[in-house]
């Protein structure tokens, strides 16, 4: 590399995806130890394998602490603009059980190591990455929020995960507009801090974030939100009038209410909910909506004014077997008609093999009235578990010709099902629908869909 | 699949001459990818043949095949044909003609391989010379020790 000019090395050297190796590059020689400094990021990881040999009695005392590894490469590189810290994935396994002791030596939320080491970055730093080791932080609490909000006077982008974090004393931050809280208890139950303290956020992402009770999200420069949460809170309310892509996966809130004028794409994925209010949301085109069957009149219902949405994707929640209840195994009716009547501008559908198996049981059984033709609809794509071929094709044929203007047809067949009736269905379809545009896969719980052009 | 770009945006062509004198004829959209022949053609609008004096023929080939058929299937396959000494000479040509993507994948490349790696192969595969004092190379070594744990053996 001594034939690269400087820069060119330096760009080499900020690619490096671990500060151990940029570490190593600092013996290679004067030059690339000179470059070294102006590598704007610091990422280090502690592996599985360095964790285990910090525990094991014969190696412990040569593995230098993780926390004094970060503490001087930050110290030796005052201009850092990103730093990323944290334990690699594979710790996340380690249960209680395991650990036998109470040290925090890699609690990195901690407040004290961060203070060590943080506030020498205070006007460089724009991105800050913590990956927490839960069996350490999950029962000490971490003031880290409001060191960092005090602290950190142009960050851009703030990550922790793995972490159980408070808000008092958290200071407003402007400049935050990336927030990403992954596996972390918030001691803000409304969420009123973190809405009074990141008012700039673009971008949110709360996945697995408890604590909560009636959260409310409220900011008014909000483009894209992806938020998980468990059953825990009462309601969700969320009011972002930039909001233009949301992702939201809940169970059974009491109340979800949700204004966004702006939002054009909306994944929703819930059981079931009391009251669900969608104000002013007329502009979403693109809607994925995973439910609970029963659920879904009620909550196509609220709906109703999206007039705008094109592209519709549908699949009811799966259940885990219970106790036979000839109620809940009476699914209610439902056709392609209830959902045109709904969406009547949808060109695109799909549907999940739930769906489609209570679509063909519906129409099998014969107690849906056939509907009017419909012109919009020019795609189709399904995944489908075939237990009766007759049926199967029945009710293909069947959305075939009320769907005049249907041209391409992908349907994913499960990969159980026995290739010469997945052969047959494809040859049956091929013939009696040669306009169309046929396009063939295989699908499989927990496995990236296969497609395949000419056959099974 | 790799797709070419289209053609159909413009039908003229512009030769470009490496440093050993190969000619190279490339459409006008394929040559403004380079950003730096790009301002040529923008000095001199009639240029037809433009010198390329800093990168040989034997890697102009490659940058232009690269900016036909770059796709992220293609980028990910694409360094692994090469030494490391042609990574550096078609990084120093992908910054000399300002090919924003092509460099990103060449740094990138270039650090993958010297990742987990000792500092004797760092010097052995770029021709570095130590140029550290036994003393100060004792030193860092020192300082890091820590690095040092789990490198790939030579």
């Amino acid at each position: 590399m001594e034939n690269l000019p400087s820069p060119l090395v330096i760009e080499i050297l900020s690619r490096l995806k671990d500060s151990t190796d940029l570490a190593r590059c600092r013996v290679v020689s004067n030059t690339l130890n000179e470059a070294s400094y102006e590598v704007r990021s610091l990422t280090l990881v502690c592996s599985m394998s360095r964790y285990l040999k910090s525990r094991s009695p014969e190696t412990k005392h040569l593995i230098t602490p993780f926390k004094t590894v970060l503490k001087n490469l930050v110290l030796r590189s005052p201009n850092l603009e990103s730093v990323s810290l944290g334990v690699d994935r594979s710790l996340g396994g380690i249960s209680f059980d395991d650990v036998e002791d109470e040290s925090d030596d890699l609690h990195l939320t901690d407040f004290n190591f961060i203070q060590d080491w943080l506030p020498s970055l205070s006007k460089s730093i724009k991105s800050l990455s913590v990956s927490d080791f839960w069996v350490q932080s999950c029962w000490r609490q971490s003031q880290a929020l409001s060191l960092i909000s005090s602290t950190c006077h142009g960050l851009v982008q703030l990550v922790v995960r793995n972490a159980w974090l408070v808000v008092d004393g958290l200071c407003l931050m402007p400049t935050l507009t990336n927030l990403t809280l992954e596996f972390v208890r918030l001691d803000d139950e409304d969420l009123n801090m973190l809405n009074t303290c990141f008012p700039n956020l673009t971008q949110l992402n709360l996945i697995g974030v408890g604590g909560l009770k009636e959260p409310k999200i409220n900011l008014p420069h909000l483009r894209t939100c992806q938020w998980s949460v468990s059953n825990a809170p009462l309601s969700l309310n969320i009011s972002a009038p930039s909001l233009v892509d949301f992702h939201l996966k809940c169970i059974k809130p009491r109340l979800l209410f949700l204004e966004a004028p702006s939002l054009s794409n909306f994944n929703l994925s819930l059981e079931n909910t009391d009251e669900l209010v969608l104000k002013n949301c007329g502009n979403i085109q693109c809607l994925q909506l995973e439910v609970e069957c029963f659920s879904l009149g009620y909550i196509l219902s609220m709906f109703q004014r999206c007039v705008a949405v094109e592209r519709l994707s549908l699949d009811f929640v799966r259940k885990t077997p219970r106790v036979v209840d000839v109620g809940a195994d009476q699914v209610r009716e439902f056709g392609l008609d209830m959902l045109l009547n709904y969406f009547p501008n949808i060109r695109y559908l799909s549907l999940g093999s739930e769906a489609w198996r209570v679509m063909e049981s519906s129409f099998c059984r014969g107690s849906l009235e056939n509907g009017i033709e419909t012109k919009t609809l020019k795609e189709l794509v399904a995944y489908i578990v075939v237990l009766e071929i007759e049926f199967t094709l029945a009710f293909i044929f069947s959305v075939l010709d009320k769907c005049t203007q249907l041209g391409g047809v992908s349907l994913l067949i499960h990969s159980d099902v026995d290739p010469c009736v997945a052969g047959n269905l494809i040859s049956a379809c091929r013939t009696k629908f040669p306009g169309v545009r046929w396009r063939w896969g295989i699908w499989k719980e927990g496995i990236k869909d296969t497609w395949v052009s000419d056959g099974i | 699949m790799a797709e070419e770009k289209s053609q159909a945006s413009s039908s003229k062509m512009l030769t470009l001459k490496a440093s050993d004198g190969v000619l190279f004829e490339v459409e006008l959209n394929i040559a403004k990818e380079m950003k730096t022949v790009q301002a040529y053609i923008d000095d001199c609008e009639d240029i037809e043949t433009i010198p390329i004096p800093n990168v040989l023929g034997k890697h102009l080939a490659i940058v232009i095949e690269y900016i036909k058929k770059t796709n992220e299937e293609y980028d990910a396959e694409f360094e692994k044909q090469w030494n490391m000494d042609d990574l550096q000479l078609l990084l120093l040509a992908a910054n000399y003609l300002n090919i924003s993507g092509l460099q990103e994948c060449l740094c990138k490349a270039i650090a993958k391989r010297i990742e987990n790696k000792s500092p004797e192969y760092v010097r052995k595969v770029f021709n570095i010379e130590n140029d550290h004092s036994p003393e100060e190379e004792a030193k860092l070594r020192k300082e890091y020790k820590w690095a040092f744990e789990g490198v790939d053996k030579d």
